[in-house]
């Protein structure tokens, strides 16, 4: 089971997150409420996987990730993204992010993105 | 036989004819593909289990019926009415087959052999064709054309049609001797269908419009709507149409028909060669890769760009259908193929894409150079991927039976009442570890409820999908169209209580059907739409969950169900009633007759059964209705029945419970007011009728200092219940009173305190 940080700035978000994965045994270490905070937690915590937010203040998403993705080439990172994104969510997965999520989120699907993303 | 085997095929085969049955109705509903694929893959399964278990009538029928949905689902026949009806009655038989299996573990000697007959007759006779895409022209093709019968230039031209949502027509025509210009008659029907519409077409264009052919065109075109709006632009007296059908995209058919193209041959075209000739020389290895998107992928450019990654990037791609910009752009539909060069064996990409979610890989090859041009090696048709989105998803369950499930809730319901009896003991004794486990207790015992709880409960769709057959039919048989609208199908209710509820609402939307829905002609008199619409929905609040059975139809005549009323001697002449009051009479055990008076809604019929049904689930009923515009039934029920809180109260010294969720507010402090001889109280400005408990269990006059106002709530309307005492509230097991006392109102139980002592527990729905 894995150890996923969850960067966004809404807490409800987060919390919808952290239920679905927690439910499936996976164990969230850490919440990062905006791009900022999201790097800062990576580095310190050095999760599993990352579920990223595109749209945070202090630092948008795709900025985090690849800083992320510049400390860690091995991060794993799933991006959270909403209809309308995409050409932000294509910029992200050029920048290494492994897969993406469209809200709303189906647990489901949440929960296949993370067991792959993680094995892959 | 074994047990195990035949629970199981009972099970799923009930789940096939499920789909099955709803898949027709949604047919009738709305021409769906799919819709014929799921149906078919049904029957075939059914089918494939019947004969391994050796039930030979039901694989014959199966059989039968199967034959009809392949014809059906190659468009050599219509969706029709009748097809629906007899493909209905097939599942009907089996239904009754399999009941009798369920019984007796064998099949009955039910003669099948008229039903084989109708299915086969209507294979033969009945075949209509597919209204629109096939007119009944002479020389109509028998078989379907397919996207793969055409050479690749014009096969990628209608795929990409057919992906975007259009419909692809190949037509055969003959310009006849009376036409004089065919070559100007030709362009006339380029500008109806839209010239750019026009995939391919043989003779050229430019040969036809010279006039210089032998006055017979074959061409293929697609259109955005269905083909009949142009189909008398093209045919006239001058146009003869020898062949028309439609171009079945080979990709839904069957989803491991290829996407790749299954010549071994690609292209000698130097260019291609001599990528894939420097790119083989570094050692690297050329693939070719078909990829699915699933479903209602969403952002399918960005899934796409996910699977370019995965493989190495974009800079190892040599070649992708659609383009590039294509993809970009959004603008393809689920299928990608594309060319990679990769230093990865075939089996590690496919391990890689696997891992991809959202897609499916249909095939991966090889590119070789051999002879001096590109071949395609082996076809590496990967493990097929487990669908996710399979609707019936392999669950990790154990199936219990439910008499257990049963059994375990009993046992715990003791196990609460000695929870509740430590906590009385602990409040008399003072000991630390005592209170700590006693807290404890309490609160794995809350869980371990809600543990039981959710093994007990069940979705309403276990009962609601048999509505809709039900509404059809009954629907069909009186010659009122209906839209019948199912939602909240997945609220859960405890297992006893769906059992017991579907009958209840099988009756009212009888009810509805026959009575609440007008006719046709009143409809469209009253300047209603001439389909009918009955809606049933359900949903939880609070410790309740509601399930709602409304239509648009007439409403509930409020003068002729008090006439009538009056003239059972229900109620007085000169009663007042409100137009509530009066219409709760129509759930009065008098009202219900024989001679149901349609033009009044003929409700009334039954209605009192069904009260009582609800009633004896602890539930309550309620009709609320607007003449003329249609009437609403709303029931009420507990989410669970066994264990449940309770306000527990005084009257007259004895203790009594009410359920926590009949309890809207308490109040000390409300004044009772008169008028005309009725008690009120004036709760948040409305007045509410109130009831002494004291003088319902004949204890003696209230004691107007000492008593309390227990606000209770129907699901519409409130009741003040004046008691004694309020004591406290408890988590109470409920035990049913013996059959003695059953009949005696006002209680729905009892309960065991933490003393050991009986308490009775009210059901306050009565009072109302």
């Amino acid at each position: 089971m894995s150890r996923i940080l969850v960067v966004d700035d809404a807490a409800f978000m987060r919390m919808m997150i952290k239920t679905m994965v927690e439910k499936a045994g996976h164990t969230v270490v850490g919440e990062g409420v905006n791009g900022a905070d999201g790097v800062e937690k990576y580095k310190s915590l050095r999760p599993d996987l990352v579920t990223m937010d595109i749209t945070m203040p202090q630092k948008d998403g795709i900025q985090a990730l690849k800083e992320i993705m510049e400390f860690d080439k091995s991060a794993v990172v799933i991006m959270a993204s909403a209809m309308g994104q995409q050409a932000m969510v294509m910029d992200a997965i050029r920048s290494g992010a492994k897969d993406f999520l469209v809200k709303p989120f189906v647990e489901s699907r949440v929960l296949e993105a993370i067991e792959k993303a993680v094995r892959g | 036989m074994n047990a195990e085997f035949l629970s199981m095929f009972i099970d799923e085969t009930k789940e096939h004819l499920e789909s099955w049955s709803n898949g027709l109705l949604e047919l009738e509903k709305e021409y769906s593909q799919e819709q014929i694929a799921t149906i078919f893959r049904s029957a075939h399964t059914i089918k494939g289990m019947a004969m391994s278990m050796g039930f030979e009538r039901m694989g014959k029928v199966t059989h039968s019926a199967e034959n009809l949905l392949d014809a059906l689902r190659n468009e050599k026949i219509a969706v029709t009415p009748d097809l629906i009806d007899v493909l209905l009655q097939a599942v009907d038989a089996l239904l009754r087959i399999l009941q009798c299996i369920e019984e007796d573990e064998q099949e009955p000697s039910l003669d099948v052999s008229e039903l084989i007959g109708k299915l086969e007759g209507y294979l033969t006779t009945g075949a209509e064709p597919k209204a629109g895409s096939q007119p009944k022209e002479e020389g109509r093709s028998s078989s379907i054309p397919t996207v793969s019968d055409y050479p690749e230039a014009v096969r990628v031209s209608i795929q990409n049609a057919i992906d975007n949502g259009h419909r692809v027509y190949e037509a055969d025509i003959t310009f006849t001797e009376e036409c004089v210009m065919p070559g100007a008659r030709w362009l006339q029907i380029c500008n109806s269908i839209q010239e750019e519409r026009i995939i391919h077409m043989t003779p050229d264009e430019s040969v036809v419009e010279s006039d210089g052919f032998d006055r017979n065109v074959r061409f293929i075109f697609w259109l955005p709507e269905d083909i009949e709006s142009v189909m008398d632009l093209i045919v006239g007296s001058e146009v003869r149409l020898n062949h028309l059908a439609e171009i079945q995209s080979t990709l839904d058919e069957a989803s491991d028909s290829p996407v790749l193209p299954q010549t071994g041959h690609i292209t000698d075209n130097d260019v291609i060669l001599k990528i894939v000739d420097e790119v083989s020389n570094k050692n690297h290895h050329v693939y070719e890769i078909g990829i699915r998107l699933s479903a209602g992928t969403l952002m399918k450019s960005a899934r796409a760009l996910v699977v370019f990654n995965a493989i190495g990037g974009e800079d190892q791609l040599i070649y992708t259908d659609p383009s590039m910009l294509n993809i970009e752009k959004e603008n393809f539909g689920t299928d990608i193929r594309f060319v990679v060069w990769s230093d990865d064996s075939l089996d590690a990409i496919n391990n890689t894409l696997s891992d991809i979610t959202e897609i499916e890989v249909i095939e991966i090859r090889e590119w070789k150079i051999v002879n001096n041009a590109v071949e395609r090696g082996e076809r590496f048709v990967p493990q097929k991927k487990e669908k996710k989105e399979s609707k019936k998803t392999t669950s990790r369950t154990v199936r219990v039976d439910i008499e257990k499930l049963d059994s375990l809730m009993s046992v715990f319901s003791e196990l609460v009442i000695d929870k509740t009896r430590f906590e009385k003991i602990n409040e008399e004794l003072t000991h630390d570890g005592l209170a700590a486990t006693v807290a404890h207790m309490s609160r794995v015992s809350n869980e371990l409820q809600e543990v039981i709880m959710q093994m007990r409960v069940i979705p309403l769709d276990t009962i609601f999908s048999r509505f809709p057959r039900m509404v059809r039919d009954t629907a069909k048989k009186l010659g009122k169209p209906i839209e019948f609208v199912v939602s909240g199908e997945e609220t859960e209710l405890d297992r006893t209580v769906i059992e017991e509820i579907g009958d209840p609402i099988m009756h009212l939307l009888r009810n509805s059907l026959d009575h609440g829905i007008e006719s046709i002609e009143k409809r469209i008199a009253n300047g209603k739409s001439e389909t009918g619409r009955i809606e049933l929905k359900a949903y939880p609040s609070g410790n309740s969950v509601y399930i709602e059975v409304s239509d648009d139809g007439g409403g509930i005549n409020t003068n002729k169900v008090f006439e009538k009323a009056v003239s059972k001697g229900l109620v007085p002449p000169t009663a007042n009633l409100s137009e509530r009051d009066i219409h709760q009479l129509l759930f009065s055990s008098g009202f219900s007759t024989a001679d149901q008076i349609t033009d009044l809604s003929g409700r009334g019929v039954g209605l009192d059964v069904v009260k009582g049904t609800v009633e004896s689930l602890s539930g309550r009923i309620e009709v609320i209705s607007q003449e003329g515009e249609g009437t609403r039934f709303v029931i009420q029920l507990p989410m669970t029945l066994a264990i449940m809180q309770g306000l527990e109260i005084e009257v007259a010294g004895n203790p009594y419970f009410i359920p926590i969720n009949n309890v809207q507010e308490i109040d000390r402090n409300l004044q009772i007011q008169v008028l005309d001889d009725r008690e009120f109280v004036l709760w948040r400005d409305v007045p509410i009728p109130v009831v002494h408990l004291r003088e319902v269990f004949r204890e003696g006059e209230p004691s107007a200092d000492s008593t309390y106002i227990v606000i209770s709530n129907g699901s519409s309307r409130f009741l003040a219940v004046s008691v004694d005492e309020i004591t406290g509230q408890k988590e109470i097991v409920l035990k049913p009173l013996d059959r003695r006392f059953r009949s005696i109102r006002f209680l729905s139980g009892a309960t065991i305190l933490g003393d050991g002592s009986v308490a009775l527990i009210l059901d306050l729905n009565s009072l109302f």
